[in-house]
């Protein structure tokens, strides 16, 4: 990427020190990386780009957030907003959901690997994805509270960048416990699936896996019991919500249903369902909390 | 000298605003690259309209100033002009602004944040704009800001240059703040270049002026194509040093006016389709800038009627 010299424009609107996305980078902590590399507190960036569209941070998914914020932050960095996108999950959502604002959900909890912090203040973006409990790469235990008894967030005004507001600790302190080997292999089943919905990503795709899981739990009845939010996709009253890609996944996962299962399913019922779900296609908003 | 044929067709005037390195720019710029080098500091002064703002808009566009994708950032010259507020806090936010997205953050940390940034940064040396409109708290912010720079850790010595415009043969902050007993000025005045604390850079001589002339002609051939202005060069000169232009006698015409001068003639003499200036359009520039000079609009097209 080209230097900007200060003749150019873009000078007086790109942060003091740029920052650009790591591999794999998701959005609040590159923010982050920002706020660390300009000396500013925590959420200083994003409550500056979030002030220019007269918005809030409670305003702002940090998954799927607008295309202005986005389009903001790319010019604040000066780069192109794929780049930015590419932080985020929204272009994966929205081809699942086939519009162009996803109405699919993933709603994540705040959790981090204190490793990947010390080495790269790198947040990956699998972070955003709800029920996974270990780093990949390091194989430790995501953390998501302080040794004082505070839950972390990312953007605490009162605290440096990656720190605990409370005590100041630095996350990459943090214990960096060793993943059980359960968790591993819990935390891959699930991506598996993750990564087949992102990569084959289609409403169509996205019907038929409820119904899948609907006729299973017809016919696995026991499901319901050990597992009574399994009750929600029972009939069609699911289909016109939103639906959690998180709860879709750990549906599978409890019914025991392997992504090859799917691909047979999808291949076996080439024109089901869609039947009472057409979502309206609407344009792109500036803000909408997921 | 006319060409009436293509009169008609021609396209509007064009004023070249190109950047002149005059023999003004090249003593000016002397003498901030200097004080850059040496990390020396200096009030600097030259009468209005001589190029100061230009000059210094030069240097900083040729100073290496660059931010890196990779998050360092190089800005050698850091360059404001003095904000209308007196109050530090204004002078704080005017040198953040500098650094591109302005980013809110409470005064007491951004006191903090600017020290580390400007080290941060690699600021070699500040140059203010219209320094007389400094205040007592501005002064004051600058001592303390270049103090911390030069303090652990950054320990980092930089110049300074308070540019300002004066007229007669006062040097605007010597008297009022330098040359008084508090402790505060003695403290600034040592800080200052021992040798050359206060620089006056004059503006041109008539061979300096048919220097400027000798690339206007250049600038404008194209427009002109028998553009021959340097005959003028003595006549010019005279008109522009008069008491009315030149109250202060320094027999130094200012580039505002010599610009003025020329592109007024230039573009009278392009509208009546001529191809070089004459005596009766000099002469009539003359009298606007000498008799009617308040009246004198520079950049707009003037009627051939316009002085009657």
């Amino acid at each position: 990427m080209q230097p900007i010299y200060i003749s150019d424009p873009a000078w007086q609107v790109t942060l003091p020190h740029r920052t650009v996305p790591l591999t794999d980078e998701w959005l609040p902590g590159l923010l982050l990386r920002c706020d660390e590399a300009n000396d500013w507190v925590s959420g200083a960036l994003v409550r500056y780009l979030l002030r220019a569209m007269h918005s809030t941070l409670s305003d702002l998914n940090l998954i799927t957030p607008s295309l202005t914020f986005l389009e903001h932050f790319a010019q604040t960095l000066s780069i192109p907003i794929s780049t930015v996108v590419e932080t985020t999950y929204q272009p994966e959502l929205a081809r699942l959901s086939g519009v162009t604002y996803p109405i699919v959900r993933l709603d994540f909890l705040l959790k981090f690997c204190p490793k990947c912090i010390a080495q790269q203040r790198l947040l990956r973006r699998t972070l955003a994805l709800p029920n996974i409990y270990c780093c990949t790469l390091h194989h430790l235990k995501l953390q998501s509270w302080c040794p004082c008894s505070q839950k972390l967030h990312f953007f605490s005004p009162k605290a440096r960048p990656f720190t605990c507001p409370t005590c100041g600790l630095d996350w990459r302190l943090l214990p960096q416990d060793e993943a059980t080997e359960q968790d591993i292999t819990h935390d891959h089943r699930l991506l598996s699936y993750y990564m087949y919905f992102f990569s084959e990503a289609t409403p169509h795709l996205l019907f038929s896996v409820q119904d899948l899981i609907g006729e299973m739990i017809r016919k696995r009845s026991w499901a319901t019991t050990r597992n009574p939010y399994l009750l929600k996709f029972s009939g069609d009253r699911f289909r016109k919500r939103r639906v959690s890609l998180g709860l879709l996944v750990s549906a599978l996962l409890d019914l025991y249903i392997s992504v090859d299962d799917i691909r047979i399913y999808v291949k076996n019922n080439p024109e089901s369902p869609s039947t009472g779900f057409q979502p309206k296609r609407h344009a792109p908003q500036a803000h909408r909390s997921g | 000298m006319t060409n009436s044929k293509s009169d008609e067709g021609r396209p509007p005037f064009v004023v070249q605003k190109d950047f002149i390195v005059t023999a003004f720019e090249e003593r000016f710029q002397g003498f901030l690259q200097s004080a850059w080098q040496q990390r020396t500091w200096h009030v600097i002064t030259a009468i209005p309209g001589s190029g100061k703002s230009w000059g210094i808009r030069d240097l900083v566009l040729h100073s290496g100033a660059r931010k890196e994708a990779t998050g360092e950032t190089y800005l050698p010259l850091l360059t404001i002009c003095t904000p209308m507020s007196e109050s530090e806090q204004a002078l704080g936010t005017t040198f953040s602004a500098v650094f591109g997205a302005p980013v809110t953050m409470p005064w007491y940390i951004r006191r903090t944040w600017l020290v580390k940034r400007m080290a941060g940064v690699h600021v070699e040396c500040l140059i203010i704009d219209d320094a007389h409109f400094l205040s007592l708290y501005h002064l004051t912010y600058i001592k303390e800001l270049t103090d911390n720079l030069a303090a652990l850790p950054y320990q980092r010595q930089v110049g300074l240059c308070l540019v300002t415009a004066h007229s007669g043969d006062v040097i605007p902050l010597k008297k009022e703040y330098f040359d008084r007993p508090e402790t505060l000025w003695r403290q600034f005045r040592r800080r200052m270049d021992t040798e050359h604390p206060f620089r006056v850079v004059p503006g041109h001589s008539e061979q300096e002026v048919r220097r400027i002339l000798a690339t206007f002609e250049e600038l404008y051939r194209s427009q002109l194509p028998d553009l021959h202005l340097q005959r003028w060069a003595k006549s010019i000169y005279t008109w522009l040093t008069y008491q009315t232009l030149d109250p202060d006698a320094t027999n130094r015409v200012t580039m505002d006016h010599l610009t003025r001068f020329v592109t007024g003639s230039l573009r009278r003499a392009y509208e009546q389709g001529m191809t070089d200036v004459d005596e009766k359009i000099l002469e009539t520039m003359a009298s606007l800038m000498l008799f009617r000079r308040d009246d004198f609009p520079p950049d707009e097209p003037l009627s051939p009627r316009g002085i009657n």
